[in-house]
């Protein structure tokens, strides 16, 4: 079982509870650190990939001839190549084996992989690529949901292949995934409701712009295919790899330059293996920030909700459904509608409710999570409306929601019996922090106003539907006496190697000094299912404090007899192994493993799923291992003569469990707040009709800068939490969650217009002020 | 990027001859901010690619009763310049909103002005200020009014062969302020939706408008200059006629639609910002009336 | 062509092709990969470098254009032991996180300050909005900054 705190032998913190820089950050302000664009490998060659300009599109012919021709071209690999190869896997993908290796009959999206270039040079593979001659037929596309909805629409894929065991898709459409949870009788519900509530909303794709681009090496000689990537899963991809080349694998990720999601799970690890295979020496492919955006991105979305309330506000009915755009292939959009299934009702005591999702295929790029997922979505969803239901019913937005906020014990749409649900503490301290009841500064001239809104929300973490580990973690004690923390966590700059040493450090009683970290390469960490969901610092965490307690119990089972004492009557610290109350009696850790004979190992595991036992004696499901709530408090500023929205301050707080590292959580708040805004106020992806990305650089895609930064107020709910390690749950992801919710409803406490869709560019705002003002004439 | 040919002169006489030669197949570059993107992306595949750098007779700035500013002043200069401020306050003002720091510190005023991107800031100002551009080709200099100088979008009055060497700037009355303002959607930095440069001047004795010029960019092939700037000449300053001449000034924009938005937005945009950037004009004038 | 540059105070001379960036040559030809990239179009930052003290993007340069001058790359600043207190500033007000932006955020702090040694907190914001974080928020960032003012003012 995950580690708790035990009775008998409290834990001391030294590390945890501390605020304290990364163990990597005078590495990181020095350029000392090596991301993925910095490795490289000898005989290293270079690949440039050529891509579909057309949304859909059948290859009548690729002929890439005068692309081999070319001197210092060592080899391109197309279909034609990878059909021949009677050893290779044609499809790949972890959820829908959806994904050709490279395309075969037809393309899918704008910028689909169609053949791979490997020369001497980068310039060179670039020069290739423009010679590969390949000829579309193209073919009518479906750029949104409606359209791919619609009854004759042309379908993405002709057929499917679920492979992960929840998937219902429909068959003879392009919905890959549809899913409902339920809870009570909704028709009951809404019959018992005083007032009915209906609302739509939308959000465009945006993309995460991390500023460290995509990339592989593969090297297929050997007795193992090595890749290095910067991919935030490299285990699901070990095992892909494998499977599709029938050969040992190892994946190495190096310190990753962002990841926001963006780099959750592969796209071009596998055919750059493939190349790698063909021109017999190791390939590197690193993508340009317009291939990025042709690569993963946020899936649209469009909710429908539907909510009953009893003239008191008591929430009593709720039907929401939504739709998320998967793109052309379904590697992890399925996965976002169905796990958001969970928590789309929000924070709130709701007796009633029906869920519905629909994954559908279009002919955008594909879809990858986005720091939060369609959380965040769900939240503008039903927080926005939340505020219109308070204006309407003549309640204050915040007693509407402390009316219906989950408390501890509340049994959720899943059936889970609601742990750590401080929800009102976190309203209660961004609504403080952001001085809710203070007056809004005065507009001199009337042409800016201001406003204040309140979201609060509901976050899952990755769970299994049974009980298992989906991961492990391995301590060891080496003859140079450090400790060395072997985990598949990978550091997208969230700080995990820290939170890692400080779980680590205190587990065994040493310091910092005594610790040294390896990072995400399956052939040196133990399994991991991914960093992502928010999930490393309880699921390794706790699989690092069981590895630490193990290894703990070897140490000291080995010291014992070589001091001749009893093991209870030893402990550890930075100095080694010492009797209690025989101050010079005891063992450096070198010396322990120098009469070990050898050094010392222990693995660790953090058991998740099944169902928990709640105080009143009854087992309740576990649909997430922890839930975080948070809320965010948003203070706007509208420009009203250019339709402009500010963000002047946000204040945000999420249930946290035990910080291990505070300042470190503040960081992760400010961050995601930061980085939300983005798509909250100004980004968004934009299609022609044909399917042609129209905004693929930065020149035309404006992203938040100093200049745009509100100020700040992080704050967090501190309840240890039990099972977590030292009381910790996760939050990478959930400052972003609540910023487009707090940010609508403060625009509407502005000017009284409530927004169904962001971004809230400008002229629609303008518009929506022009109308709202004309109407109110 | 293609292979070219990169040819430095130390001399404005030795780039005139090469492009007198060669000017079909070159790009000129000053600080390449613009030059090397476009080079990246192959939009341009020249053969030659001569870089002005080398030539230290464009880097001089005078001020003797009027501004002459080579045309490799880098923009960050002007924009740091304290005796352009003092005297030429729409120039800096304009200069340093210009993109962001970095590309401020390389880009120089010869680029910006010979590039003719519709949307920079640097040449509405210029066009408010009445410049004149100096141009240098094999067969000698001219000068051309600025007014004249733009003909439509990357459209100059450049002949092939030609490169601007210089822009000079008269000097405006004492009695006269400016004022430059952009908006942009999310960041300062980005592309604008519009920007304006109003400059006015003031009788001080009976506190009328004796002069003014409105000048737009990001909404027209080139910058526009706006006629409706003569209905503030002879009158008193107030918000109803800022407001009036700020709605008509709006209306001979010729904008387009895209990302940034749609024209009527343009449009309200380029009216809210003239109004701005008069009464922030009118804020500066020495011994404003107000 | 041959380019003579004093790269973090030592002279170092290459022949490269006019078509070469000063990213290439600074990353690829020099081996110097501090300097990163992204954008490759002068927007991002990330290849902020300081050409003759003032602050570029390597991206938007031709090696050809650096003959002659002087370069700082961050591997000029300071070294894990031996952090330049701008460096201190951002390790220790968690100006970082996953720390792609920071070689650039670092070398812009340092032409703000060398021009500007006591910048208000507008004119930081307003210096500093040049380049693009995405993993902080910019709050740490600006901390780092005002932090690093301060203790070039005591």
């Amino acid at each position: 079982m995950c580690a708790s705190e035990n009775p008998k032998q409290p834990r001391v913190t030294r590390l945890v509870g501390q605020s304290m820089p990364t163990l990597e950050a005078a590495d990181k302000a020095t350029g000392r650190v090596e991301y993925m664009g910095d490795i490289s490998v000898p005989n290293m060659a270079h690949a440039k990939i050529v891509r579909s300009p057309f949304a859909h599109a059948r290859i009548t012919s690729i002929d890439a001839s005068a692309a081999r021709a070319l001197p210092g071209v060592v080899c391109v690999f197309t279909r034609d190549e990878l059909l021949a190869d009677p050893n290779m896997e044609t499809l790949y993908g972890f959820v829908y084996r959806d994904v050709p290796v490279v395309a075969f009959d037809k393309v899918r999206h704008e910028g689909d992989i169609v053949a791979v270039v490997v020369a001497e040079t980068e310039t060179g593979a670039e020069e290739a690529a423009e010679l590969v001659d390949v000829d579309y037929e193209e073919l009518p596309s479906v750029m949104s949901v409606d359209a791919a909805l619609e009854d004759g629409a042309v379908h993405v894929h002709d057929e499917f292949f679920p492979i992960a065991p929840e998937l219902r898709p429909r068959i003879g459409t392009n919905i890959c995934h549809e899913a409902q949870i339920t809870k009570g009788d909704i028709d009951q519900g809404f019959a018992e409701a005083d007032f009915i509530y209906e609302d739509s909303y939308s959000a465009p794709p945006v993309q995460h712009c991390a500023l460290d681009r995509h990339a592989v090496i593969a090297d297929y000689e050997g007795d193992e295919i090595t890749v290095w990537t910067n991919c935030q899963s490299p285990f699901p991809l070990q095992r892909e790899i494998k499977r599709i080349f029938g050969k040992e694998a190892r994946v190495i990720v190096p310190y990753v330059g962002g990841g926001f999601g963006s780099k959750s799970r592969e796209r071009i690890e596998v055919v750059i293996t493939a190349a790698a295979k063909l021109a017999k020496r190791p390939v590197r492919y690193i993508m340009t920030q317009e291939e990025t955006f042709q690569t993963f991105i946020r899936p649209a979305y469009q909710s429908w909700i539907k909510t009953g309330v009893k003239k008191d506000g008591t929430i009593v009915a709720r039907h929401h459904i939504f739709t998320v755009d998967v793109g052309a292939y379904a590697i992890s959009g399925a996965r976002s509608a169905n796990n958001t299934l969970k928590v789309a009702t929000g924070p709130y005591r709701i007796p009633n409710a029906v869920v519905d999702c629909y994954a559908v295929y279009t002919n955008k790029p594909p879809s990858a999570p986005y720091r939060g997922l369609p959380t965040t979505q769900h939240t503008m969803s039903y927080e926005t409306q939340l505020d219109r239901i308070a204006k309407d019913l003549g309640i204050d937005r915040l007693e509407l929601r402390r009316l219906n906020l989950v408390r501890e014990g509340d049994i959720h749409l899943t059936g889970d019996w609601l742990r750590n649900a401080h929800t009102h503490e976190c309203l209660d301290q961004v609504t403080e922090a952001i001085g809710w009841d203070k007056p809004l500064p005065p507009s001199d001239d009337g042409k800016i106003v201001r406003g204040r809104g309140v979201a609060s929300t509901i976050k899952y973490t990755l769970t299994p539907p049974r009980q298992m580990s989906e991961n492990s973690a391995e301590v060891a004690l080496g003859e140079d006496g450090i400790f060395e923390a072997r985990f598949g966590t990978v550091n997208i700059g969230q700080g995990s190697d820290t939170t890692m040493a400080q779980i680590t450090g205190d587990s065994i009683g040493v310091g910092l000094d005594l610790l040294r970290i390896v990072h995400s390469d399956t052939g040196l960490t133990p399994v991991d299912s991914s960093t992502t969901a928010s999930r490393s610092t309880y699921h390794m965490g706790n699989a690092l404090v069981d590895a630490s307690d193990k290894l703990k119990q070897q140490i000291l089972a080995a010291a014992a007899p070589m001091l001749e004492q009893n093991a209870d009557k030893l402990t550890i610290s930075d100095e080694g192994i010492s009797v209690d109350g025989d101050p010079g009696n005891g063992l450096s850790f070198d010396e322990l493993v120098r009469r070990n004979g050898g050094p010392f190992a222990a693995m660790g595991e953090c058991i998740v799923g099944g169902t928990w036992k709640a105080p009143d004696g009854n087992e309740y499901p576990i649909a997430s291992t922890f839930w975080t709530f948070a809320s965010c408090a948003a203070e706007v500023e509208v420009d009203t003569e250019t339709g402009e929205v500010r963000l002047v301050s946000a204040a945000a707080s999420a249930t946290t469990g035990t910080a291990i590292n505070p300042r470190s959580i503040e960081t992760q708040l400010e961050g995601g707040v930061g980085q939300e805004m983005g798509p909250t106020l100004f980004e968004q992806m934009v299609w022609t009709d044909s399917g042609q990305l129209m905004n693929a650089t930065l020149m035309d895609y404006p992203l938040p800068t100093m200049q745009t930064m509100p100020h700040y107020e992080p704050r967090f709910v501190e309840h240890p939490f039990d099972g977590g390690p030292f009381g910790a749950k996760g939050m990478g992801e959930i400052g972003a969650v609540i910023v487009p919710g707090a940010v609508l409803n403060a625009v509407n406490d502005a000017t009284g217009v409530m927004f169904h869709e962001v971004p809230l560019l400008p002229f629609k705002v303008l518009e929506a002020l022009d109308s709202h003002a004309s109407s109110e004439a | 990027m293609r292979p070219f040919e990169y040819i430095k002169p130390t001399t404005v006489e030795e780039a005139t001859a090469f492009l007198a030669q060669n000017a079909e197949d070159t790009l000129i570059m000053g600080g390449g901010t613009a030059a090397v993107v476009l080079l990246h992306l192959g939009v341009v595949r020249p053969r030659y690619v001569v870089d002005l750098s080398g030539v230290d007779s464009l880097r001089q700035t005078t001020m003797n009763g009027s501004l002459h500013l080579g045309a490799l002043t880098s923009v960050r200069s002007i924009e740091l310049d304290a005796a352009v401020a003092a005297d030429y306050d729409l120039l800096s003002e304009a200069a340093s909103q210009v993109a962001n720091v970095r590309v401020r510190n390389a880009a120089t005023i010869g680029g910006a002005v010979a590039y003719g991107e519709p949307q920079t800031d640097t040449p509405v100002a210029l066009t408010a200020l009445d410049a004149a551009i100096e141009i240098a080709g094999a067969g000698g200099t001219r000068q051309v009014p600025i007014a004249e100088f733009y003909r439509g979008p990357y459209e100059t009055a450049l002949e092939q062969g030609e490169l601007v060497v210089g822009v000079r700037v008269p000097k405006p009355s004492t009695n006269s302020a400016g004022c430059h303002l952009k908006f942009t959607i999310g960041s300062p930095e980005n592309k604008p939706v519009a920007n304006a440069s109003a400059l006015i001047t003031l009788d001080p004795s009976s506190g009328k408008i004796t002069a003014a010029r409105l000048v737009l960019g990001a909404v027209g092939g080139t910058p526009v200059v706006a006629a409706s700037a003569t209905g503030l000449i002879g009158e008193s300053p107030a918000d109803s006629l800022f407001a009036d001449i700020a709605a008509q000034a709006a209306n001979e924009t010729d904008p387009i639609e895209d990302l940034r938005g749609p024209v009527w937005y343009k449009r309200r945009i380029a009216r809210v910002l003239v109004e701005r950037a008069l009464k922030c004009a009118l804020q500066k004038t020495p011994n404003n009336p107000e | 062509m041959n380019v003579n540059v004093n790269v973090n105070g030592k002279a170092e001379q290459r022949d490269v092709a006019p078509t070469v960036k000063l990213l290439e040559f600074i990353r690829d030809v020099l081996g110097l990969k501090g300097t990163k990239e992204y954008c490759h179009s002068g927007v991002c930052g990330a290849c902020t470098v300081l050409m003759g003290g003032k602050a570029i993007s390597a991206c938007s340069t031709l090696a050809v254009q650096a003959d002659g001058h002087e370069l700082l790359t961050i591997e000029g600043l300071g070294t894990p032991d031996d952090l330049h207190p701008i460096q201190q500033a951002f390790v220790d007000n968690f100006g970082l996180q996953c720390g792609y932006c920071t070689p650039g955020m670092v070398l812009l702090t340092k032409s703000l300050l060398d021009e500007n040694p006591q910048p208000t907190r507008e004119e930081i914001i307003r210096y500093m909005g040049s380049n693009i974080c995405r993993c902080t928020g910019y709050a740490g960032i600006l901390a780092s900054v005002e932090a690093a003012v301060a203790q070039q003012g005591s």
